[in-house]
């Protein structure tokens, strides 16, 4: 049987232990030193649900210089870690902004998404409460949450399985309703576009598409329209992070989606 | 803008006639004649910045110098600009976005100009002006209040002060006053931050708002110019070669390995022969995969020396204020864990110079203007590679997180000694102490001390103090207590269109404070007249040729002073010459009565009384000689100085010049990118526009329209205004709390209308009355952002408005379609 691959990112601030975390599950190791990531990637095969699985884990940057390169990898990610740590509540407020732009980079509000609350193990300096971050992953709606501690290894296979599986939902889940045959093999048109040689990510392929680098203002009023979301309205207007890139013109129709 | 020039390249360091001429002997009886020649040591340290700013002089080197304080002010001006720039589209970004959100697009927010229009009536009035003029010299001149704000603060406090904070109270980002003053902020945080941390590794290495405040720092002028030349040139040698694929991770070459092997068997998988997917040990054992990795590590180490040897041969051009940190960093670190390993040491350094300054640059050099274009795949990742190594360089780590970093373990360790002596010599900068002093002294005498700052930032500034006041001074009698209570309690801010920038003037009514202070410093009236005395002679040496008479080595100064002062061809210099001789006089004066209040004791007799007369005279006259011949010989070097500065500006006007271009097309890109929003917007609006006269009339029905025809009128896009009462109000839960009695209530009603979609007028008022009460324009972005910061309730004075029924009832009554 094939293994699927499925590329995971892991973001939060600086010092959270999203290396530590990685690299426990990776490796088997916990890292005792801080050593600032810059961009590390790792992989691991697991069996999740009796399936082989291929973890491709990005592990990015938490020091806030180099915050510019999200975007890259929000938008080759399928499914996030969103890292804080329960000794750092600053690090907690971090990850609501982080979770509005990956929602916004991927145009939807069911983007699979973990929050991890790392650390545990450090009791006496805890400054965030199971509850407290408990209730925030639960207005996220999808998300699940975890604590985990990357010394004691507590927790740390369990956020990856959690992620695999929301991934493996949301497939399902999108392609029954494109009505595609199951497993369905990744394309430019229907996945996040990533593409795994990490190298090849063709531009010209989500330009044409209209997705990938576009925000589509349809996609948004999921509420009213949800299972619309391919029905030729992609907007032409297009929302990235870095900003708005207005056209000139519009297709009509665009806008009554929204109201 | 203008006043911000106008500011910038205002001389600061011009001599100070009026303080001097001013009878500040205030000479204890512990002082002593050789303080007198610390003190010259002191004055010599300005001296050269004060002959410099002298207007009066035209030679090619005024000429530069000129040119020079033009260039850093328009960069000053310019780069806050374009902070505001970024602010600015950031924030409609983040608007829109929210408006997209509530599917409310097509009622969105007016556009954010680029200039703030003046409006009359929103300032405050005069006498709280003059309080904010007092409160904002003490926050520059005692740095520590907002070294304390800082690390009080929380993040999202923290953009909007640190925006005041660098470049509006420490805007002039050339000009020397106002640099220490910032890097002595900086010490006090610093040093903060030292003692309360509990985690060494974790030093600088997370994210806190003292790490915000030194990297904002670092985007200053003079680390951008920094940036541009130690990196600019590697870094578009790599982006230049945008084919060359220097991938080293074994699973990704292994990647193309695959993608190879699958083209040669044209697409057939099970022609293939390798396995699709493996797992890193496998991937890096394969032999293919290796061939391919080799001669890549040896060019990505390659390019990483000529970084890395780029950067240690630019430690000259390093700005005195990143190095000053460095500085500081290590002294903290020796003085708090004394037992850190020199490495330990090192890394701390790396952790703010690599990680904090120079790594960032280099993976996204777009964003520091380092390159035209963003780099594509490939050189991206080799400049992440050179960053990756270069920050291993400077960290050391203990473990190998990815395996594959191991290639580079060789050439780690043959640089890593250099590193440490770079990330060492970084650190030697003289201190700014004695100049600092001297500085704060003569900043207290000026008059012409002003901030280009806005009433927000005023006012914003003040609630945060007001907030922390208690952590900032516990004193009730310290200036900024008293201040801040006749200040009284701080007005919320105003909207944005009446957010206008001012010229605000800094003085300190304090009368004593200049006695003071000159106290604290330890500064005499002697420095000053010394400082002057300098500055004069070489302005009039300056203005003769080399060969000159009077500028035979050693130099003679009262022959200078007679010449100048008997020169009939030139009136400026003659004056100079006066000015030199009173100068003179004064300075003998003044050791004379320093002298005589030493040797004064009261059980003297008349005839000691002469004989001491005559030893005082002789002392002073002494002292006045042994300081002409130190002056001659400062003066003398200070000349030579000269020479190379005028070296040294020229090169400073063509790193500057391109610094300023730079910037220049930056700020042009993000008017661009502003104007963009901006159409759109307004692309949004008529789309809506033109959908919506019918609805509204359907809208419109069960309530009382008072402009029936204009609200039908295609182009108006005014609806209303409708009246409504405070029960109607109240029941949709709009009201909150009433301010007034109640009977008074049902006389209350609200007038509101919409001018354009997403604009409310509401209009509180009062039957009978003509007048409104109260009236205020919301944005229906503006009460999104209340919700967004969860501010819930609006206080209309005779009301509170609950903010999200507001929001509902808006969108409820004014829909457009
Ligand atoms: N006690 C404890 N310490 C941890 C844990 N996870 C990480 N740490 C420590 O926290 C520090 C930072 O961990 P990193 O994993 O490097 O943090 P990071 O989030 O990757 O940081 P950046 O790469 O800078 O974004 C290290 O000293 C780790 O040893 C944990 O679960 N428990
Ligand atoms: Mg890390």
């Amino acid at each position: 049987m094939a293994t699927r691959e499925y590329n995971i990112v892991v973001l939060g601030a600086g010092g959270v232990g999203k290396s530590a975390l990685t690299v426990q599950f990776s490796q088997g190791v916990f890292l005792d030193s801080y050593d600032p990531t810059i961009e590390d990637s790792y992989r691991r095969q697991i069996d999740v649900d009796g399936r082989s699985c291929m973890l491709e884990i990005l592990d990015t940057a938490g020091v806030e210089q180099f915050t510019a390169m999200r975007e890259l990898y929000i938008k080759s990610g399928q499914g996030f870690l969103l890292v804080y740590s329960v000794t750092d509540r600053a690090s907690l407020q971090e990850l609501i902004k982080l979770r509005d732009q990956v929602c916004r980079i991927k145009d939807s509000k069911n983007v699979p998404i973990v929050l991890v609350g790392n650390k545990a193990d450090l009791a006496h300096a805890r400054t965030v409460s199971f509850q407290e971050a408990k209730t925030l992953a639960q207005n996220w709606g999808t998300s699940s949450f975890y604590e985990t501690s990357a010394r004691t290894a507590a927790h740390v296979d369990d956020v990856f399985a959690d992620i695999v599986r929301q991934i493996q939902r949301r497939e399902s889940a999108s392609s029954s309703s494109t009505a595609a045959t199951f497993p369905v093999p990744p394309t430019p048109s229907s996945s996040s576009s990533y593409s795994s040689n990490g190298h090849g990510r063709n531009p010209s392929a989500s330009e044409k598409h209209g997705h990938g680098h576009s925000y589509s203002i349809s996609a948004l009023s999921d509420k009213r329209s949800s299972g619309k979301r391919n029905s030729g309205r992609n907007s032409d207007l297009p929302v990235s992070k870095g900003g708005f890139e207005p056209k000139k013109k519009k297709k009509t129709g665009g806008l009554c989606v929204i109201l | 803008m203008a006043t911000a020039a106008q500011h910038a390249s205002s001389p600061v360091h011009s001599p100070v006639p009026s303080v001097a001429s001013r009878p500040t002997s205030r000479y204890g009886s512990g002082q002593t004649q050789h303080r007198s020649s610390r003190h010259s040591a002191a004055a010599y340290s300005i001296s050269l910045t004060a002959s410099v700013d002298d207007s009066d002089i035209d030679d090619d080197l005024a000429r530069a110098q000129a040119r020079l304080r033009e260039l850093k002010a328009k960069i000053s001006a310019q780069s806050k600009e374009n902070f505001l720039l970024e602010r600015d589209v950031r924030n409609l970004d983040s608007r829109i976005a929210l408006l997209i959100e509530n599917k409310l697009a097509s009622e969105e927010s007016e556009p954010i100009g680029i200039t703030n229009e003046a409006r009359e009536g929103s300032l405050p009035d005069r006498r709280k002006l003059d309080f904010y003029s007092n409160l904002f010299f003490i926050l520059q001149t005692e740095p520590q209040y907002i070294a304390t704000l800082c690390t009080l603060l929380s993040m999202s406090e923290m953009d909007s002060f640190l925006q005041t904070v660098m470049f509006t109270i420490y805007g002039n980002q050339y000009e020397q006053r106002e640099e220490n003053l910032l890097l002595s902020m900086f010490q006090s945080v610093l040093a903060y931050q030292f003692e309360s941390t509990t985690e060494f590794s974790s030093l600088l290495r997370a994210n806190t708002p003292v790490s915000r405040l030194m990297t904002t720092y670092t985007r200053r002028g003079p680390g951008q110019s920094y940036l541009k030349s130690a990196l600019a040139d590697q870094i578009n040698y790599v982006n230049d070669h945008a084919d060359v694929n220097l991938e080293i991770n074994p699973l990704k070459i292994y990647d193309e390995v695959f993608q190879d092997a699958l083209q040669a068997a044209h697409g057939d998988l099970s022609a293939v022969g390798i396995p699709r997917v493996v797992s890193s040990e496998v991937a890096a054992a394969n032999e293919r995969v290796r061939e391919i990795m080799r001669p890549r590590v040896e060019l990505v180490q390659k390019i990483t020396g000529s970084f890395f040897a780029k950067i240690t041969s630019s430690l000259h051009l390093v700005p005195y204020g990143i190095r000053w940190i460095c500085k500081q960093i290590r002294a903290l670190t020796r003085r708090r864990y004394p037992a850190t390993e020199e490495s330990a040491v090192c890394s701390l350094i790396g952790a703010f110079f690599f990680l904090r300054f120079i790594n960032p640059a280099i993976v996204s050099p777009h964003s520091y203007m380092l390159v035209e274009r963003q780099p594509g795949e490939r050189p991206r990742r080799t400049l992440i590679l050179v960053a990756k190594i270069l920050q291993a360089l400077a960290n050391d780590p203990a473990y190998a997180k990815e395996p594959y970093m191991l290639s580079f373990a060789g050439f780690v360790d043959d640089n890593k000694a250099q590193m440490n002596k770079f990330l060492n010599d970084l650190c030697e900068v003289p201190d700014f102490h004695e100049s600092l002093e001297f500085d704060s002294y003569v900043a207290l005498s000026k008059t012409n001390l002003e901030l280009s700052i806005t009433i927000n930032e005023i006012l914003s500034m003040h609630q945060l103090l007001e907030k922390h006041s208690h952590a900032l001074s516990s004193d009730k009698r310290s200036r900024l207590n008293v201040i801040l209570r006749d200040l009284g309690q701080a007005p919320p801010v105003l909207p944005r269109k009446d957010n206008i920038t001012i010229a605000l003037p800094l003085f300190s009514r304090f009368q004593s404070e200049i006695e003071e202070q000159g106290q604290k410093l330890d500064i005499t009236a002697i420095d000053l007249l010394l400082t002057e005395a300098k500055s004069v002679v070489v302005q009039i040496l300056r203005s003769v040729p080399d060969s000159h008479a009077i500028a035979h080595r050693p130099l003679d100064l009262k022959l200078i002073a007679q010449f100048a002062a008997s020169d009939p061809s030139d009136q400026s210099i003659g004056l100079k010459g006066l000015r030199l001789l009173s100068l003179s006089e004064d300075l003998f004066i003044h050791y004379e009565t320093i002298i005589r209040e030493e040797a004064r004791s009261p059980k003297t007799s008349q005839d000691e009384e002469d004989q001491i007369d005559y030893e005082v005279r002789a002392r002073s006259w002494q002292l006045f000689e042994d300081m002409i011949v130190t002056l001659s010989s400062e003066i003398e070097d200070e000349l030579a100085q000269l020479g190379s500065l005028r070296e040294k500006v020229a090169s400073d006007i063509s790193s500057l010049e391109s610094v300023l271009a730079t910037i220049s097309e930056h700020n042009v890109y993000l008017k661009g990118q502003l104007a963009s929003y901006n159409s759109y917007l307004t692309n949004v609006r008529l789309q809506s526009g033109a959908q919506k006269s019918t609805l509204a009339d359907r809208r419109g029905g069960g309530l009382l329209d008072l402009h029936g025809k204009s609200s039908k009128t295609q182009k108006s896009q005014l609806l209303g205004p409708y009246k409504f009462t405070t029960q109607a109000m109240q029941k949709e839960g709009v009201i909150a709390v009433y301010n007034v009695p109640e009977q008074r209530v049902r006389n209350l009603y609200f007038m509101v209308h919409s001018s354009m979609p997403g604009s409310f007028t509401i209009g509180l008022h009062y039957k009978g009355k003509s007048s409104t009460l109260i009236e205020l324009n919301l944005k229906l972005d503006d009460l999104l952002e209340m919700l967004r910061s969860e501010i819930h309730l609006l206080d209309l004075e005779y009301v509170k408005i609950y903010v999200p029924k507001m929001l509902e009832f808006l969108q409820k009554q004014f829909k457009r379609r």
